[in-house]
């Protein structure tokens, strides 16, 4: 780990608070190629920037996160379902709860280096972008900690990068996300409920390529918000479905139980999948994680005919 | 010392949730023996004694297990 001195510095944090995660970081940190280990080292980088000097802070909030997680876990073990299925029972459990949504979101924060799926995720994603033509127009759903939408604001084959939520909080925590993740370029937010309407005359230019990372499974009709989504894209346009399956967390409303079922959907709402693949979390391999229902990222890559 | 019931009905369980069939409980038997013992297995480890033997765990309970011996000691607690 000797050039990875940010990787090193989360490790760091979350250990001096929590010396007991050692094997389980061990594992999920473990396995990576050299090249992987690179993207990995930019991810660490971002979250450090993200969390500043409160790094203790949001490894603390991480302790607690997987605390809550363990609620959430139990309650799916026994009962194969999510505690709750409605946007209102999240909201007011969850989002409407300032001081455990700060916590939340620095520990999901974390998570993103020290969950493999997650990491996994951020790194299929690296390697999509760098797939991108020249000029792709990229829009983002729900682009929360903006570490996604960093990767696409760095890469000069994105001409344009515009990022949407419901929430205007939401977006100002996105904005100030960017300035500390050092990206100057222009990145446009727009409060939008993609749930509610396709794309309108007065719309501008349709994108290229839009992600939509680990936001549908907040959702209380996935598949319609899918469908508006294939409005916004040219022909041709590709669209990123990141959805963890089997993935009980507390504003966790639509379960999944396979990647069938996150490739079916995106095939219902009109779009021909290119690319499917799944990242089951730590310590688990894929048998596994089916076998046990255990989380699995699904990341789905579906094109607009 | 296990109880030998207890043990016998406890075996098959921990064979099945870590899927390992050579698994022998003693009570000093922790995670850090057994690769597969983590935070979630543990939780179905758990939840099957719940449904075995018809009883309810706390979260605390089930997150400050130690080893084998504890479970049973928490087993009896309960009055099983």
């Amino acid at each position: 780990m000797s050039n990875m001195i940010n990787m090193q510095s989360i490790v760091d944090a979350v250990l001096s608070e929590w010396p007991e995660h050692e094997i389980y970081i061990s594992k999920s940190l473990s396995g990576y190629t050299e090249e992987e280990r690179a993207h990995v080292e930019r991810l660490s980088e971002r979250i450090c920037a993200l969390a500043g000097d409160r790094l203790p802070d949001f490894a603390a909030s991480y302790k607690w996160l997987c605390g809550v997680f363990n609620e959430e876990q139990i309650a799916f073990i026994r009962t194969g379902k999510y505690r709750r299925t409605s946007f209102a029972e999240a909201n007011a459990e969850v989002y409407a709860n300032k001081d455990f949504m700060q916590k939340y979101m620095e520990g999901l924060l974390v998570s993103q280096l020290l969950w493999s799926n997650h990491a996994r995720a951020f790194l299929f994603h690296d390697a999509f972008i760098d797939s991108l033509k020249e000029g792709t127009r990229y829009l983002e759903v729900g682009p929360g900690h903006g570490l996604y939408l960093a990767t696409a604001a760095l890469n000069p084959r994105c001409a344009v990068v515009e990022a949407w939520d419901v929430s205007a909080e939401s977006l100002e925590q996105t904005a100030a996300s960017t300035r500390r993740m050092g990206i100057s370029r222009p990145v446009r937010l727009a409060q939008r409920d993609v749930a509610e309407v396709g794309r309108r005359a007065e719309d501008g230019e349709p994108f290229d390529v839009v992600v939509i990372s680990e936001v549908l499974e907040h959702l209380e009709d996935p598949l319609r918000v899918l469908k508006n989504l294939r409005t916004f894209l040219v022909p041709g346009g590709r669209i990123f479905v990141h959805f963890p399956i089997n993935s009980p967390a507390p504003d966790h409303i639509y379960l999944l139980t396979s990647l069938d079922e996150v490739r079916a959907m995106v095939e219902e709402a009109g779009f021909r999948v290119e690319t499917a693949e799944e990242y089951p979390t730590t310590g688990y391999t894929l048998k596994r994680a089916m076998a046990t229902k255990a989380t699995v990222s699904c990341l789905v890559i579906g094109v607009n005919p | 010392m296990l109880d030998p019931q207890l043990t016998q009905k406890l075996t098959p369980i921990f064979q099945d949730v870590f899927d390992r069939d050579d698994l022998v409980l003693t009570p000093e038997l922790s995670s850090s023996d057994v690769e597969e013992w983590d935070s979630l297995s543990n939780i179905r480890l758990f939840v099957a004694i719940e449904q075995e033997f018809g009883v309810r765990f706390t979260t605390d309970e089930i997150t400050a297990l130690n080893n084998v011996g504890e479970l049973a000691d928490l087993m009896t607690r309960k009055g099983i």
